[in-house]
Order: structure tokens, then C-alpha cells, then sequence
């Protein structure tokens, strides 16, 4: 054994001190540590029984090295540092029990442990225990060290208790939420679970408890908003819902499709899971944007459960919403069921699709206030049509009523409701809904690098590229919104072979494409926006760059949801800038028409061509025309052929696409 | 690194996803989170819980006194019920209206009836419906009032249902 020495015993009891007096001691700091000594006393009296076994358990816990115990590590977010030692990701300073918890493991390791010795009546009222704070470390530790219960005064945790039983977990269910209707910004997605309770059986998912990460916001500029998001200068904090309100708020406020994928964990799993999620409910992390976000702490709650289970470090730099679905889906026997919930804009159409070209046209005139259901044209229809209707009327309703703010308590005319009443209730049993998103984990991955071989006019090169995210209208769009892209950090270089130089051939920084097929009942206009750098193309001038940015607004059309083609018109303004223009830059835009046409589920083909007009600094008038097919051999693996002539310049690439 | 910096350079412009899943429908919450849901369409965050100013000690569990949860920070048992209406209120009574759906059978499980009875309970919704919501003024509680009621008066609901006992088995 090793000596205990005065200077240990007074640094010891200065954590406890911490810990009985926190408000005091970080307000008044070191000043008031002299005074705090003396009120030490009081504690030194009321823990020197039990001192003896927390200097057993503290030196049991060194020999074990606990502190560097992986789950240790997981319990207190520690994350290796770049050079050398670790930092946690809390930033709540009631996460840690020692001062310098944050960074090390090792002191909050001995502090934790002399917390759970703390006197209740030491605590400031209020306050739990620190046994009931930090249920999994307590569960943990004590595993490890099998605390004696003769020696430790197990605390009685009765908040914590009753939550536990409320909750009463069977299961867990990770939901992703796929993207916002008409806005691919959000495309990205988003995660949260759902823990399944005994309490509530299979039946009633919309009542057991969703468990969100989000960032709270503290402002409503926009700009100041991104900007938080991505320095991190929002507080990211768990919150427990009922199911039913996140069901309100993305599948009937935003209309977004819910995948639920059911999970399998053993119910002492669970158990440390719930344990270790009422630990992070008294505290927040600092939110960034693409690294600690919604799905990165979802992951953490889940190898909380498992530690087997290796997640967080299969990212590098981004963590994609999708790109997690697809992690945990790739886990052997982890997911056991995965079930669809359409939004309601989704049940509206499926039931749109299923009307006759009458009844379409009835249920748009409806749905535009044109006419009514006290129409003659309504009345006439038998039964059946009425009913699916008003049901398709209804969901439109219910959709609007969630966008306007109104105090009316109802939201559909009782009228309405009322007609439907009279009606039989429909059979729709063998009327299984589609899927009008896909499943995100069958999506590409959402890195992608290119290697191609091409030759334009002059000469043969090589292409390689690669991009970070997301999307683009080529790529198989099983798993992504099929009618948008979003392109970040597209890096071409190409080899010309001839003449044995390397070239930066396009950079896109930032490329948005939502083509909105019309729909005459919310008549949304495709958008698109393209900022990088790329070739000067219609002039012979050795490769050179050229610094571009341009916005678009325009129409397309689908014939249906799952038609094969769609058709696209876009007007841009343009600007562009390179040396070799004349006074460097030229201003204008564009016009283009285009398609796309589905082949088969793996072989695309886009066929556009533009007309671009320049009138200020160097004006110039050309066509450009493209063709573009890709046929995918796998969900990762597609091969692409593009023909492009700008101006009078042509050139042809095929290139192979591996996403991961 | 210079994918860190450019990647953060032009992710302003899409930042909308946090917006949306942060700032967005007033969903009701106990606790923690609730006050960061914003305002609802509609005006009626009915759980607009609070914390209390006792942050540090505790977790989900801190709200104030006129919520609906728990000092645990869940829904309290008998009021799960009401909440559950007040927060489904548009989908409940469109399903009853249609005479089914989910929301429906939820409901009807709250009031534990089984589940071989949640088709008669979905038609005596429909066929009551006139009843149930006697104008557009209707609150979500005075619903509930009318439908035990008509769970009373239906012979098959009135014996397999429990009106009083709230939590689900």
C-alpha cells in the first residue's frame, strides 16, 4: 500500500470541498479557499469513516487503470487530442466531478469516486447525489471495483428511478428523417432514436419517447445562425419528447418521410444507455455543424450500450446523417426491422395516384378553393371517390394548418370532416403505401472520387476527382430526394497527356440544383446555384481558370412522382472572372433546357443544352450542349459517359465513380 | 485541414437542416428542450415547460409547476391522455372522421381498450362524429369528455375499455 501523505489527504479534501461549496468556490476562486478550509472540518469529520475505503477504491482503480478503460473513455467523451492527451467533448462544468476533469481521466476518475461518498446532507438543496447524477459511472465503477455495500452508502435515487420505469425500455430505434420537401439543404437529413418501452407494447410506437440532439439556437439571423452552427458557438443539448411531437413536427409540419430502424440491443444495454443519456441531460456540448452534430452523439449513445460496437471512429472530418444509418446498418445482426412512415404530403399522393384524371382534376379544383364539396360535381360521385377525396383533402389540409399560424383549435372545417363521417370507412388493406423516399442506408455513399480518361479537341487526359459530399443529379438516387443535388468540394484535376500538364479543371465549391417538378397544387419554381472555379471553355487559352458564380430559376415537369422523365428549363445570371477576358470579367446568363430519362433503376441518361449570353465586360453569345449517361454496377460503383461541346470546343469523358 | 477551411467556408449557406430541426415546430417536451422548440402554428405549446433555474443538478426532469410532466421529466401518467389529444388533435379527429388510424388505435389504447375492439372504436368515432365535434370550437378536452361518454354508451366498448385507469398496461 501505498503512503498517504498530508499534501494528498489536503488536495483531497479540497475536491470534496469543490463538491460541497461548487457556487462558492468557482465565484470566489482561491480567496475563499482559505475560509472553505475551515468550514473543511465539518467535512474531514462526516467522511473519515468512510475515507479508508475511498483510498482503497482509488488505489484499486489505479492498479486497474480504469481511467484509460475504454468505456471510462466513452462515459466522459474523452477524445484523443492532436498532440497528445485528451479532451472531453462536454462543456458543461457539472459533467466533470474534478477541476481539471475535463482533460484529465485519471483525476476525474479519483474526484468521481469521492464524490459517491459525499454525505447527502453536505449537498446544497436542490442538488442530487452524485450516485444519482451520474447513474452509469456509478453502475460502471462499481461493476469494476465491486463496491461493498457494507462500506459505501448506496444512495436512493428515486427521480431517477421513476423515470427509468416510465420509460421502461425493450428496444431502441434509430429514425432518420429524409429531406425536407422542395429543399435540398436539408437533405442531409436528421437523427434522433426511440426508445421502445415494455410499457407501451409495439403497438403504440407513437407514445413511447424520442431522444433528440439539437442545438439550441439564441438567434434568429440567419447569417449569425450559420456561422454559430459552424464554429460551434451554439449549445447542443439532449431533450426527451414524446415520439408523437417529433412524428408532428417532420412528418405533418415538414412533410418528411420517417425510416425507423429498430435495433438490438440486450436490456442491460439498454439499461447503461438510459443510464448514461439522464448523465447528458444535465449537461450541453458545443454544436458544430459537421462534426458534433445530431447524428455524431447519437452514435456515442449507442456505443454507450455496446462498446463493442466501434462508430464515431469510422469518421473522419464530416458526420453525414445517411452516412450513419448506412454505419449501423453494416453492423451484424444490429438492425432487426426497419419501418417506413410516410409524411403527409406523401399520403396525399399516394392517394392523388391512385384518382382517376376526373377526380385529379375535382380534387385540385377543391384543394384551390374553385369549387366545393356541396358542388353537384362532387355530389354525383359515388362512395368510394368521395371518400378518397376528402381523405386526400383532409392531409392537404391538415399540411396547410401546420404552416399558417392560426388560433383556430380546428383545423379542418368541421364541414369537411363531417362529409367524410357519412361515408364507409375505406378498405385500403391490400392498398400498401409507396415509398416516396427511399431507403437512406441503400444510398451511394456520400464521399465520391472519379478516374477518367478523356480527349477534347486537341488532345488526350486523364481525370481524377474527388468530393466530400453529397449528391449529384447523375449519381443513382435510390436513398437521396431524386429531383436534387447538392455538390460540395468537387475537386477535377486533369493530366493533358501531349502536352504533359496538370490543371485544375473545376473546382465546385458550392452546387445546389432543386428542380421542383410543377405540381399545380403548390406550383414551386426549380432553383440552382453553382459557386467554384472551372475552365475558361469556350476559349483556346491553354487551360486557363476562370472564378464563376451564378443563380437560376426555372420550371421542370415529371409526368408523375414515378415517372422515369423529367424535363428542366433554367434562366441563370452569370458572373465570371479571369484574366484572360477581356477587362476580366464578363456578366450575362443563360438559358437551358434539358432531361433527364431513367433507362432502367441503374442506367440514366441526361440530355441539355444552353444558350449563353454575356453583354457585359466581354460579351460573347454561344451554345453549349451535353450528353451524359451513367449506368451503376453497384450501390457504390458506377461507370459515366459524357460528351460536352462548348462554343466550337468539344471534348468526351469516361470516368468511373466510387462512392464510400 | 484545407478541406476542414473550405468546407466551412461555404457550409453558410447550408445551414438550414439545424434551423428546421432546432428552432422549429413547437413540440411539446418536459424539461430540457422544450423551450428551444419556438413557437407552434397554431399558438398552442401546451407544455411550455421551463426550466427552473436548478440547472447542473438534475437532467430531463426539470419543469415547472403548470406542466404536464412529472418531476421526473416525462408526461405524468394521468395526463397522458389529454396530452396526447391536445398534440394530435388534427390527425385525431381526421381519423375519426375516416373511422381509423394509428393515432385512433393510440388513443384507443390509452383508454386500454384491446386491441380486437379498436375497430368498433374507430366506427363508433365515425358514426358519432357529429357528436364528438359538435362545431369548429371543440378543445381537445372537451372532446375526450364527449368521447368517454360515448365509450359509456357503447355496450362492447364500455365493458373491454377503462376510461378512468390512464397508463397503458
Amino acid at each position: 500500500m501505498r503512503e498517504v501523505s498530508i499534501t494528498d489527504v489536503v488536495l483531497r479534501y479540497v475536491r470534496l470541498i469543490t463538491y460541497c461549496f461548487p457556487s462558492f468556490a468557482f465565484r470566489f476562486g482561491f480567496v475563499c479557499c482559505t475560509v472553505l478550509l475551515c468550514f473543511s472540518f465539518f467535512c474531514i469529520t462526516h467522511a473519515s469513516a468512510n475515507n479508508h475505503y475511498l483510498l482503497e477504491l482509488q488505489q484499486q482503480a489505479k492498479q486497474q487503470q480504469l481511467s484509460s478503460k475504454r468505456v471510462w473513455r466513452l462515459l466522459l467523451k474523452y477524445n484523443k487530442k492532436t498532440f497528445g492527451g485528451v479532451v472531453s467533448e462536454a462543456d458543461g462544468i457539472d459533467f466533470f466531478a474534478s477541476p481539471t476533469g475535463k482533460t484529465d481521466p485519471e483525476s476525474e476518475l479519483d474526484a468521481t469516486l469521492a464524490s459517491f461518498f459525499v454525505p447527502m446532507e453536505q449537498l446544497s438543496e436542490g442538488k442530487e447525489h452524485p450516485q444519482c447524477n451520474f447513474p452509469a459511472r456509478f453502475k460502471w465503477l462499481s461493476q469494476q471495483l465491486q463496491f461493498d455495500p457494507d462500506r459505501i452508502q448506496i444512495q436512493h435515487c428515486d427521480r431517477l428511478n421513476r423515470w427509468l420505469t416510465t420509460l421502461d425500455p425493450v428496444g431502441v430505434t434509430l429514425v432518420f428523417a429524409s429531406y425536407f420537401l422542395n429543399n435540398p439543404a436539408s437533405m442531409f437529413g436528421h437523427t434522433l432514436i426511440r426508445i421502445d418501452s415494455r410499457r407501451t407494447g409495439p403497438d403504440n410506437q407513437l407514445i413511447n419517447y424520442g431522444v433528440n440532439y439539437a442545438a439550441e439556437p439564441d438567434t434568429d439571423n440567419a447569417f449569425l445562425y450559420a456561422l454559430k452552427g459552424l464554429i460551434g458557438s451554439f449549445e447542443g443539448r439532449f431533450a426527451v419528447f414524446p415520439y408523437y411531437t417529433k412524428v408532428q413536427e417532420y412528418n405533418n409540419w415538414e412533410s418528411r418521410d420517417l425510416w425507423e430502424y429498430q435495433l438490438k440491443f440486450t436490456e442491460d444495454q439498454l439499461n447503461m444507455m438510459l443510464l448514461h443519456l439522464w448523465e447528458l441531460g444535465g449537461t450541453y456540448f458545443d454544436y458544430y455543424y459537421f462534426q458534433e452534430n445530431c447524428s455524431y452523439h447519437v452514435l456515442s449513445l449507442l456505443e454507450i450500450a455496446n462498446p463493442e460496437l466501434h462508430l464515431k471512429d469510422q469518421f473522419f472530418f464530416s458526420v453525414i446523417p445517411t452516412d450513419t444509418i448506412k454505419l449501423v446498418k453494416a453492423q451484424k445482426g444490429l438492425v432487426k426491422q426497419i419501418d417506413y412512415r410516410p409524411a403527409v404530403l406523401t399520403k396525399m399522393n399516394h392517394k392523388r395516384m391512385h384518382m382517376t384524371v376526373e377526380e385529379q382534376q375535382l380534387f385540385l379544383d377543391i384543394a384551390k378553393e374553385r369549387t366545393t364539396i356541396e358542388d353537384e360535381r362532387f355530389k354525383q360521385l359515388p362512395n368510394s371517390s368521395k371518400a378518397l377525396l376528402l381523405n386526400a383533402y383532409m392531409d392537404y389540409l391538415q399540411y396547410l394548418s401546420m404552416q399558417r399560424k392560426t388560433d383556430k383549435e380546428v383545423k379542418i372545417p368541421r364541414s369537411v370532416l363531417l362529409a367524410r363521417s357519412r361515408l364507409p370507412i375505406s378498405d385500403d388493406s391490400n392498398n400498401q403505401i409507396e415509398q416516396f423516399s427511399t431507403r437512406p442506408d441503400l444510398g451511394h455513399g456520400t464521399d465520391r472520387s472519379q478516374l477518367g480518361v478523356g480527349h477534347n479537341d486537341h488532345e488526350p487526359f486523364l481525370e481524377f476527382a474527388y468530393r466530400p459530399a453529397y449528391h449529384d443529379l447523375m449519381a443513382r438516387d435510390i436513398g437521396y430526394d431524386k429531383n436534387s443535388e447538392i455538390i460540395f468540394m468537387d475537386f477535377k484535376l486533369r493530366y493533358f497527356i501531349e502536352s504533359e500538364r496538370l490543371r485544375l479543371d473545376q473546382a465546385k465549391f458550392l452546387a445546389i440544383t432543386a428542380l421542383n417538378p410543377f405540381d399545380p397544387l403548390f406550383n414551386k419554381l426549380s432553383w440552382r446555384l453553382d459557386i467554384g472555379i472551372d475552365t475558361l471553355r469556350d476559349h483556346d487559352c491553354n487551360y486557363c481558370n476562370l472564378l464563376k458564380g451564378s443563380y437560376g430559376r426555372g420550371f421542370s415537369y415529371r409526368p408523375n412522382f414515378f415517372s422515369p422523365l423529367l424535363l428542366f428549363s433554367f434562366a441563370d445570371v452569370k458572373a465570371e472572372v479571369s484574366k484572360e477576358l477581356k477587362e476580366h470579367y464578363r456578366l450575362g446568363g443563360d438559358i437551358e433546357v434539358g432531361s433527364y430519362y431513367d433507362v432502367t433503376q441503374n442506367w440514366r441518361i441526361k440530355l441539355s443544352g444552353s444558350y449563353q449570353i454575356f453583354l457585359l465586360g466581354e460579351t460573347k453569345l454561344f451554345f453549349t450542349t451535353q450528353f451524359a449517361t451513367r449506368y451503376a454496377l453497384s450501390q457504390n460503383l458506377d461507370v459515366r459517359l459524357e460528351l460536352n461541346r462548348y462554343d466550337h470546343n468539344h471534348e468526351g469523358i469516361f470516368s468511373i465513380n466510387y462512392f464510400f | 485541414m484545407i478541406r476542414n477551411g473550405l468546407i466551412a467556408a461555404t457550409a453558410l449557406l447550408l445551414l438550414s437542416p439545424v434551423a428546421a430541426s432546432a428552432a422549429g415546430y413547437g413540440a411539446a417536451g418536459c424539461g430540457w428542450g422544450s423551450e428551444i422548440m419556438g413557437s407552434e402554428p397554431g399558438g398552442k405549446q401546451i407544455l411550455a415547460a421551463t426550466t427552473n433555474g436548478t440547472s447542473g443538478s438534475q437532467t430531463f426532469g426539470i419543469t415547472s409547476g403548470t406542466s404536464n410532466c412529472g418531476d421526473h421529466g416525462l408526461i405524468s401518467l394521468h395526463k397522458e391522455r389529454e396530452v396526447f389529444a391536445q398534440q394530435n388533435y388534427t390527425s385525431l379527429v381526421k381519423e375519426m372522421a375516416q373511422g381509423k388510424g394509428e393515432t385512433l388505435s393510440t388513443l384507443a389504447n390509452l383508454y386500454q381498450c384491446p386491441g380486437s375492439t379498436h375497430q368498433e372504436f374507430g366506427a363508433m368515432t365515425q358514426s358519432k362524429f357529429d357528436q364528438l365535434i359538435s362545431n369548429d370550437q371543440v378543445t381537445s378536452a372537451e372532446l375526450l369528455a364527449k368521447l368517454e361518454n360515448q365509450i359509456n354508451d357503447n355496450p362492447k366498448l364500455a365493458k373491454s375499455c377503462n376510461i378512468r385507469i390512464s397508463s397503458l398496461n
